[in-house]
């Protein structure tokens, strides 16, 4: 039934949420050359990802299944910030979420997993051009059951 | 490179505060500076002018008014020589002070001399004749008040030549300053209120009023000096304040006994003639004894209220510190990010530009685009080691027990080193007490370090632990080409490295980070090498076996 659903289900959107440019083409490039057909989408910061969650203020909202790439170090209202406000609201609480970052804090490694995210990549850690990363997404969003 | 090295270095010094108290302490000393001198002028002025009055005869400089006590001419010279002592203290010409201290102290001492044993030496009108008649036992004599402070005086311009770490010598100068102002003061309002008992100590000679002016000001000029050479010092002790406040006590209180007795023998002689067998009064003694008694409550007052102050001080100067290490602890997160992101950003864009050109990329640009990369890494590198460095101090972690042995071997693997280099351990098992963080960043720097500099494809490392009585030595010894003297210190300060980064990639900052580490642990390090005489470096470590002293303190929260 779950690979069924995962098959015939639509292809997991990846929404990336990081306010450097560089970084996000970094994520669609490497996508990209392997071949994966996953859609995308992009939000600056944490307050514009909400708003593509919720579909508030003008955004169109974010389909399931989704996952979510998260940087943690961002103006307006940053990772951990935006990490509380999803856990802490009923309809997005179940989101799947990857801590994407530079960050190698053990409070901010802390932080990510008390609010449950499902992996902390090391930006430095996903390969020079985020292959590592790329091949995560690929098996991730083909062998894990996605909660929708 | 010297950009990046500048910033860390103002950054630095704003979060010593050392900089900021050495300020301070600079404009606070220049007003004291500035009257210690005015008083030593004031003192060579005064023995000037009074030997030049010897000299032309001139009785108004001499002895000021007509039937006052004059001046002597040894005492005037004594003041010429105590003030250009004091002069030379500020200037910090030791030999000028111990010779100006000297000459004050042969006059002075062999004045007392004769005084004592009733001899005369000839010193008293050695350079000039006493033209001025004065009811005295030998013309020209300095009074023994005097002489007793030209004493003290000459002994303070010896102790100011100690050195300052020594506390004997700058609590007596904490003294003596006060002490001859005590005696000034004396004579002084002695001379005011007519009491003659007060600056008159024998029958014969008196202190002639301009001297006890002459040394009330000597007196402010070595008492603010002392407070001064004090005030360097890191710790403020309450002797500083408790020593001047008892001498000046104890002063006055001599004074009020001195006079008290001085009207209890005029009331005895006015009575003696009514009533010859009337007793002695104990007033001035009890008053006396009441007023040491007090002078002790009143010092211990002011010591415990010196250390509550300094206690509330320090309290305040911790938190302060606080503040200043969360700072750099915020700095170092924003460093982790704000300042790896952009480099990320501009190796990501270089080797897209590169697979944009593909599959013909000038070789040219192919080059540029390599060394563009080096760079990065190379500077990824470096912010690596600055984090590391300033977080050598941050979040201490937990001292635990661990033994040496296992732990340089730990430490061999985790280093690991390229092939071709072998590592002896030659220790015997023992446990030490310490950071554990702290022990491993100064050793695998150590041993990564012989193995980078390392000149030739073999080398070998030696370790050796030596276990002693209050610490272990440990000796990381290599067979590579060694380390001139001239840079054994320079390669413990950051961004040193003796070699091009292009030929050895190094940070510079290794040796820097063994060096704080050391530090904080308590522990030594010396370097023996030289490539004249041979081959290889070895560097000896020594490692406290216990927490050193005063790391609970420093270390807690």
């Amino acid at each position: 039934m779950g690979i069924a659903s995962s098959i015939v289900g639509e292809a997991v959107t990846v929404f990336v949420v990081d306010d450097d440019a560089i970084d996000r083409e970094m994520v669609s490039r490497s996508i990209k050359d392997r071949g994966l057909k996953n859609p995308l989408r992009f939000a600056h910061h944490g307050e514009e990802a909400l708003d593509i969650l919720r579909g508030q203020n003008g955004q169109e909202r974010l389909r399931a299944p989704y996952l979510i790439l998260l940087d943690l170090n961002m103006p307006r209202m940053n990772g951990i910030e935006l990490l509380t406000e999803i856990r802490a609201d009923p309809a997005l609480s179940r989101s799947i979420v990857v801590v994407l970052t530079t960050s190698n804090a053990e409070r901010d490694r802390f932080a990510a997993y008390d609010r449950h995210v499902a992996g902390y990549v090391l930006k430095a850690r996903a390969g020079l051009e985020f292959e590592h990363g790329a091949s995560l997404v690929d098996h991730f969003t083909r062998v894990v059951e996605f909660p929708n | 490179m010297n950009t990046l090295n500048a910033i860390w270095e103002s950054l630095l010094a704003n979060l010593t505060m050392d900089r900021f108290e050495a300020d301070i302490a600079r404009r606070r000393g220049g007003v004291t500076w500035l009257l210690v001198r005015l008083c030593a002028i004031s003192n060579v002025t005064l023995g000037g002018i009074v030997m030049v009055g010897w000299l032309t005869h001139s009785a108004a400089i001499v002895q000021t008014l007509p039937g006052y006590s004059p001046m002597q001419f040894n005492t005037a010279a004594c003041f010429f020589l105590l003030g250009l002592g004091l002069l030379s203290v500020s200037w910090g010409a030791t030999v000028l002070t111990r010779l100006c201290g000297a000459g004050v102290f042969a006059i002075a001492g062999l004045t007392l001399f004769q005084d004592l044993t009733g001899t005369s030496l000839g010193i008293d009108e050695a350079l000039v004749t006493a033209f001025i008649a004065e009811a005295s036992a030998a013309p020209g004599r300095m009074a023994p008040n005097t002489g007793v402070a030209f004493l003290l005086a000459s002994a303070y311009l010896a102790l100011a030549t100690f050195p300052l770490h020594l506390t004997l010598p700058r609590s007596l100068l904490l003294v003596i300053g006060p002490a001859i102002i005590g005696l000034s003061a004396l004579s002084i309002v002695g001379y005011a209120t007519g009491l003659e008992a007060l600056f008159r100590w024998i029958p014969e000679t008196t202190m002639a009023l301009h001297t006890a002016i002459g040394f009330l000001v000597f007196g402010i000029g070595a008492s603010l000096k002392a407070w001064r050479l004090e005030a360097q010092r890191a710790r403020s002790r309450s002797f500083s304040v408790i020593a001047p406040v008892v001498v000046g006590a104890v002063t006055g209180l001599l004074g009020i006994w001195i006079a008290l007795r001085h009207y209890e023998s005029a009331r005895l002689s006015a009575l003696a003639d009514l009533y010859p067998d009337v007793a002695r009064s104990v007033v001035p003694e009890v008053v006396f004894g009441a007023g040491l008694v007090l002078t002790v409550i009143i010092g211990l007052t002011v010591h415990f209220a010196h250390a509550a102050f300094e206690a509330r001080q320090l309290r305040a100067m911790n938190s302060e510190l606080r503040t200043l290490n969360a700072e750099l602890d915020r700095f170092a997160y924003a460093a982790s990010h704000d300042l790896k992101a952009p480099l990320r950003g501009v190796g990501l864009l270089a080797s897209w530009i590169h697979q944009e050109l593909e599959p013909d990329v000038p070789e040219k640009v192919e080059l540029y685009l390599g060394q563009i990369q080096d760079r990065l890494t190379r500077l990824e590198g470096l912010l690596e080691s600055l984090l590391s460095y300033a977080q050598i101090n941050q979040s201490p972690r937990a001292p635990t027990r661990f033994d040496v042995a296992t732990a340089l071997s730990e430490i061999v693997e985790l280093a690991n080193l390229r092939a071709g280099m072998r590592v002896k351990i030659d220790s015997r098992p023992g446990e030490i007490h310490a950071e554990r963080g702290l022990f491993d960043i100064v050793f695998i720097n150590l041993i990564s370090n012989s193995a980078k500099h390392h000149d030739r494809a073999e080398g070998e490392i030696d370790i050796r632990v030596r276990e002693g009585d209050a610490s272990f030595r440990v000796e990381v010894a290599d067979d590579g080409p060694g380390i001139a003297p001239r840079y054994h210190k320079r390669i413990f300060d950051m961004f040193q490295t003796l070699k091009a980064r292009d030929e050895v990639e190094a940070s510079g900052m290794g040796l820097a980070l063994v060096q704080k580490a050391l530090q904080r642990a308590g522990a030594v390090v010396q370097l023996v090498s030289d490539p004249q005489s041979g081959r290889g470096a070895r560097f000896i470590v020594d490692w406290p076996k216990g927490l050193p002293d005063g790391y609970r303190k420093q270390h807690r929260g």
